[in-house]
């Protein structure tokens, strides 16, 4: 597991108080009874922790999947990196 | 038990500054949002904001007595200046200790709380205005109002985020209704655009990114407004003994807490506010003809709402007219209440319902005639209007026509 899945998966469960065993790549954060104000403060520890801005309406960070949602996170993060060396 | 009536109405907001001018704005489907201006330079996602056009402070306040007045407490007695003097009240000797005074405010003095935290934490600069606490406190609408008519009876603020107006307009009914009071001027102020409540209403993804659309399919949100509506509130007995013109009856009110979820909107806690305002009015549902819906424009505010409004008035719901004025001036939090209760007496007065602008075609979930974008004549014998706060809490005004 990479180090990007491993916080993501670790801030789910902190924020949102659930095993982390539970929180398998293929599910969704509907399967993990995630309501909405708990996946916008999911959104947020994300974005602080690595310094990214998700964008405001975008399903693949709320309705996907965690994997989804970890591929959204590492290409932000690239496009950042990209701006950043440019 | 006293009956109540509204001699007086005042209102400032981003569709006009005076309750005349925001009536005539409402009818004609202005939309008073537009791009948001004056916080450059803070990385805000959000574009867009229902700000005063043409605000000058110095137009209405000297430089003394602007020291005192954040912008909440400003709008506040712009608006109560215009209420008053329709009214045609003065409140020498007895009656202005027989007067009351309940305003509304979601958050209070917000600028002035976020320029002090700017000095404080940004530029570390050691030193607080000295008038930072009168500024801020939440009560300050209300005591400015106080001070500047020389009203003496029971004053003080009411906050309930966005239910904070129609809260304050049910409190002042009570008093006027318990015999604590002859006269009241009651209503709600905000001025809540800021970078910190801006930043912290982002942070919750709730912001429209085009507009707002209530009730519509395609809705995005809600969309931040400012201003403040007061009312003058009399009984019947007082306004008719000094031969008042009266506005409206001020028929009943409605409160409840949903006590289940601190920002989601539950249908039983919207339709029981609903079902006590109508009580309290001594209103049957079918002789309601108007609600000025809560409308937010949110994806849980509209359906929970249509579904409340169907359970209170049943087959009569498809004969209501509903709709959001948020479309236009945008949801002011705590001055929502008063910005739209000039709506209501607008239609009950005119016999003319403004619409839901920016509306976009229908969404299964928000059946009932919600006026898209434009105004319609209709005879209105009794309205409500409803608002309802995160936290859960409930407050819908109920107002009969005046013949």
């Amino acid at each position: 597991m990479s180090d990007t899945e491993q916080t993501i998966i670790d801030i789910i469960a902190k924020t949102c108080s659930i095993e982390r065993d539970r929180i398998t790549l293929d599910a969704t954060l509907k399967d993990l009874d995630v309501h909405s104000l708990d996946a916008v403060q999911v959104l947020f520890e994300i974005e602080d922790r690595f310094d990214i801005q998700v964008p405001e309406r975008d399903d693949q960070y709320s309705a996907g999947t965690v994997r989804d949602l970890v591929a959204g996170v590492e290409s932000l993060v690239a496009a950042k990196a990209a701006t950043a060396t440019t | 038990m006293q009956r109540v009536v509204v001699t007086g109405m005042g209102c400032v907001s981003p569709i006009g500054l005076s309750a005349a001018a925001t009536w005539q704005a409402m009818c004609a489907g202005t939309p008073g949002i537009a791009p948001l201006v004056g916080l450059a330079g803070y990385d805000l996602r959000t574009g867009i904001a229902a700000q005063l056009k043409g605000w000058d402070a110095l137009a209405h306040f000297d430089d003394k007595r602007l020291v005192l007045l954040d912008p909440v407490s400003q709008y506040a007695l712009v608006a109560a200046r215009e209420a008053v003097a329709q009214a045609g009240l003065r409140f020498e000797g007895e009656l202005g200790e027989r007067t009351a005074v309940v305003i509304g405010t979601g958050i209070g003095g917000a600028q002035t709380q976020d320029q002090m935290a700017m000095r404080l934490y940004g530029e570390k600069n050691p030193r607080v205005h000295p008038m930072a606490i009168v500024r801020v406190m939440p009560n300050a609408p209300a005591s400015q109002i106080s001070l500047e008519f020389g009203l003496r009876g029971p004053a003080f603020a009411v906050a309930s985020a966005c239910a904070s107006s129609n809260h304050a307009l049910a409190q002042a009914l009570a008093l006027l209704r318990a015999g604590e009071a002859d006269v009241a001027l009651a209503g709600g102020a905000e001025a809540c655009i800021t970078v910190g409540t801006v930043k912290a209403w982002e942070a919750m993804r709730v912001l429209a990114d085009d507009t707002c659309r209530p009730f519509s399919r395609g809705r995005r949100g809600l969309v931040l407004g400012e201003g403040a509506g007061v009312f003058v509130l009399e009984t019947l007995e007082h306004a008719r003994a000094r031969g008042a013109g009266i506005l409206a009856e001020l028929a009943g009110a409605g409160m409840t807490a949903d006590a289940a979820d601190i920002v989601m909107p539950d249908a039983g806690g919207a339709a029981r506010a609903m079902r006590g305002a109508l009580r309290s009015g001594g209103l049957n549902a079918d002789e309601i003809g108007y609600i000025n819906a809560h409308g937010t424009g949110t994806a849980a505010n509209d359906p929970t709402e249509t579904k409340a409004i169907k359970a209170v008035f049943g087959e009569h719901a498809r004969r209501l007219a509903v709709s959001s004025t948020k479309s236009m001036h945008g949801h002011a939090l705590g001055a929502g209440g008063a910005l739209e209760l000039v709506a209501v007496i607008g239609a009950l007065r005119d016999g003319v319902v403004p619409p839901t602008i920016n509306y976009l075609g229908p969404d299964p979930e928000c059946d009932l005639d919600v006026l898209p974008n434009t105004a319609q004549q209709r005879r209105v014998g009794a309205a409500l209007s409803n608002s309802f706060a995160f936290g859960g809490l409930n407050a819908v005004v109920a107002l009969r026509r005046w013949a």
